[in-house]
């Protein structure tokens, strides 16, 4: 038995419980197009930006993120600039980045390649292996993604542009909240928003793709033949966490269709401005001593790591 | 019964999985020990819903969502 499209009786090929809609390759990526338009409405401030950062690793998600970002720019009148950091993650960073510039050619969108070796002197390959003798005492990847948040703002603010963009989606915020409520880091909860204003040399971060699922973005990316990396990062089976959370909000999902996106609204859109008044230290931000970026305190996180894989790498 | 054939994308495998008869793709999903939301079922390269019954020797492939990145 086939199952139709609800909207136009071609044979659907998504079913999403929690909107009881099934639908075909065209009316899914319509959807997904509404709802993520949707999201960029509710960010008052994107209404008002010239440029913007996209940060592209060459996954689902920031391929889905950055076609949805080209096409809201046209019509908001913005311009955006492909960012992807060259992690030094052997072949998998290697068909990552191919995988950016394929879609950043295909848009004509203009990017920048950071090369974290060439740049910085060392890889995400060189950290895992040396980690432990520089005295780097946080998992691989909270590493990486302090790297990562670094050289985003980093190149943001060389290049004057009024946000950076990213592919975080609903079920890495669903994480964040299952998370964060689980070792009471209520802060942190807080903290978690769509849309994070610029402060002091940080520049504004927003989130779009926070209403739309990591299923979502795969069936987007394959359903419109975009180039992207299907290989899985060799640090991510570290994660054995990240991966209880994941496999256990997908199987609530399962039972409550709409769980995951409803626990994400009411959290970003009730639940999280009521707290954050209440929880949130703003923290005095400073220049690192050595780079100059902000810190909260003498030598910032980034600069750290630096110096710390420096020795290790001298010897 | 009904036989079919699973590509195992992650772990580049195919293996052969016994099913009742009228087995749906949400029934296949989970004899794999996954959920629905957890991956993507495809035959001849189309995703297909978890309610659509299974053919019999037919090759389907299991693709996981997570990457993980």
């Amino acid at each position: 038995m086939t199952i139709k499209c609800t909207m136009c009786g071609r044979r659907a090929v998504v079913k999403l419980r929690y909107a009881r809609l099934s639908l075909c390759p065209e009316h899914f990526i319509e959807f997904i197009e509404k709802r993520f338009k949707k999201t960029i409405h509710k960010v008052k401030a994107l209404r008002e930006v010239d440029k913007v950062v996209v940060a592209v690793s060459g996954g689902k998600d920031s391929v889905t993120l950055l076609h949805l970002m080209h096409k809201v720019s046209k019509e908001l009148g913005f311009k955006i600039i492909g960012l992807t950091i060259d992690l030094g993650i052997g072949e998998y960073s290697i068909k990552s980045v191919n995988k950016a510039i394929k879609n950043y050619e295909t848009l004509g969108i203009s990017y920048k390649i950071v090369n974290l070796k060439k740049e910085y002197g060392f890889s995400i390959d060189d950290i895992a292996k040396y980690r432990r003798r520089a005295g780097i005492r946080k998992p691989i990847c909270s590493v990486c993604g302090a790297i990562k948040r670094y050289i985003m703002n980093k190149l943001a603010l060389d290049i004057g542009v009024d946000a950076v963009v990213t592919g975080h989606n609903l079920d890495d915020i669903v994480y964040y909240i299952f998370s964060t409520l689980y070792t009471g880091r209520i802060e942190d909860l807080a903290r978690i928003s769509i849309y994070t204003p610029s402060k002091y040399k940080l520049v504004a971060k927003v989130k779009p793709l926070a209403y739309i699922s990591e299923k979502e973005t795969l069936l987007y990316v394959m359903l419109r033949r975009l180039p992207f990396n299907y290989d899985v990062c060799p640090y991510a089976r570290l994660r054995t966490f990240h991966e209880q959370i994941r496999r256990t909000s997908n199987m609530l999902e399962e039972k409550i269709p709409g769980l995951k996106i409803t626990y994400a609204k009411m959290f970003l859109e009730k639940i999280n401005p009521v707290i954050y008044p209440y929880y949130v230290r703003e923290e005095e931000l400073k220049e690192c001593k050595i780079c100059k970026m902000p810190t909260t305190s003498e030598i910032c996180a980034f600069c750290k790591i630096k110096l710390a894989m420096r020795r290790v790498l001298k010897r | 019964m009904i036989k079919v054939k699973v590509k195992l994308l992650r772990e580049n495998k195919i293996v052969e999985v016994m099913l009742g008869e009228n087995a749906k793709v949400r029934d296949l999903v989970h004899e794999l020990g996954f959920t629905i939301e957890d991956v993507i079922v495809l035959k001849d390269e189309m995703p297909l819903i978890e309610d659509e019954v299974l053919e019999e020797d037919a090759e389907y492939v299991i693709m996981p969502v997570a990457s993980g990145g």
